[in-house]
């Protein structure tokens, strides 16, 4: 009888209070040192969609039989920046027009074509497509692939962006997510670096930073 | 009967206070309280100690206890009905159970890389 007005007592303090306050989680995005990225504040076990604008897309290409590599662009493989060789990173929009020059000439690479300096190349004004001059197959770099990674948050709400070979956090430029309502824009190099947050018991904890 | 006394002690004493609020960052930086929901138990936290190697002298009432910081540099102190303590001391700074603030959840210490990071339950 004793044991329960103790426990009857308990639990009238903590009401009496009346501190005990149940709010939503503000959603913060921050990396840690290894530039993980951590969402928290969302809906436990809620389904999140993150874009990643920057992916690198690697794909080697082949040249035809007159040494002309054909880069076709397409909204799965973009190659609109990308660069070769140690090359620097190419424009597709900066490259010469070849307008209705042949590619080949006597099966040789059309001397007439303004070729570029860096590997020489040229492109057609008609679709996403760059032309190399190389008598070796290439193996090329995009830089703008862009993908929509699905994730889960946890029980706690955290949705945990790993930083994986498949997707490197440097590959989400500036990047959202949506957990059904799309979240503002960030950059991996404006998140604020501090140990990911945990979930312990059911409950999501912040790292103590004094 | 002189158990139960003690625990309805300790819980008036937590009770007058009417410190039991929602866990805010300023109660985990300095030495708090936490009651158990399981049993009449009150945890105080102790924290801003050197970790590990800090051992700490305090007086609970009129006995002495020694403790040791955890790797995050914070320690546990369970008052239980068997060892009651109402208040407490650390060097020249004396502490009372009843005033200390309280917290719902416990504050806690996880390795990350090589080094040991205390979590506090998100506000």
């Amino acid at each position: 009888m004793k044991k329960q007005s103790i426990a009857l007592a308990l639990i009238s303090a903590i009401v009496s209070t009346g501190a005990i306050v149940f709010s939503a989680q503000s959603q913060t995005v921050t990396k840690d040192v290894d530039n993980n990225v951590s969402i928290s504040g969302l809906t436990p076990s809620a389904f999140v969609k993150v874009s990643y604008g920057n992916l690198p897309l690697q794909k080697t290409f082949v040249p035809n039989s007159c040494g002309v590599i054909t880069v076709r662009s397409t909204i799965k493989e973009p190659f609109i920046f990308f660069s070769y060789s140690g090359s620097a990173m190419i424009d597709w929009n900066e490259l010469p027009l070849i307008g209705g020059r042949p590619l080949c000439k006597l099966g040789v690479p059309n001397p007439e074509i303004p070729w570029g300096t860096l590997g020489a190349r040229a492109d057609s004004s008609t679709s996403s497509v760059s032309y190399i001059r190389s008598a070796i197959p290439l193996l090329i770099t995009s830089r703008n692939n862009f993908k929509e990674r699905l994730t889960k948050a946890n029980a706690c709400g955290i949705a945990s962006l790993r930083n994986t070979a498949v997707w490197p956090s440097t590959g989400l430029g500036t990047f959202y997510y949506d957990d059904g309502n799309p979240s503002d824009d960030f950059t991996l190099a404006a998140l604020t670096t501090k140990p990911r947050p945990i979930c312990y018991k059911g409950r999501l904890y912040i790292p103590l930073i004094p | 009967m002189k158990k139960h006394s003690i625990a309805l002690a300790l819980v008036s004493a937590i009770v007058s206070t009417g410190a039991i609020v929602s866990s805010t960052l300023a109660n985990f930086a300095v030495p708090h309280k936490l009651v158990s929901r399981s049993n009449n138990e009150v945890y105080v936290y102790i924290p801003g100690q050197l970790s590990r190697s800090a051992v700490l002298g305090f007086v609970a009432g009129d006995k002495a206890i020694t403790s040791k910081a955890n790797a995050c540099g914070f320690l546990r102190i369970a008052v239980k009905i068997n060892r009651p303590m109402t208040s407490f001391s650390i060097g020249a700074t004396n502490y009372t159970l009843a005033t200390l603030p309280a917290v719902f959840s416990p504050m806690i210490c996880r390795k990350v890389g090589t080094t040991s990071q205390t979590y506090i339950p998100a506000p």
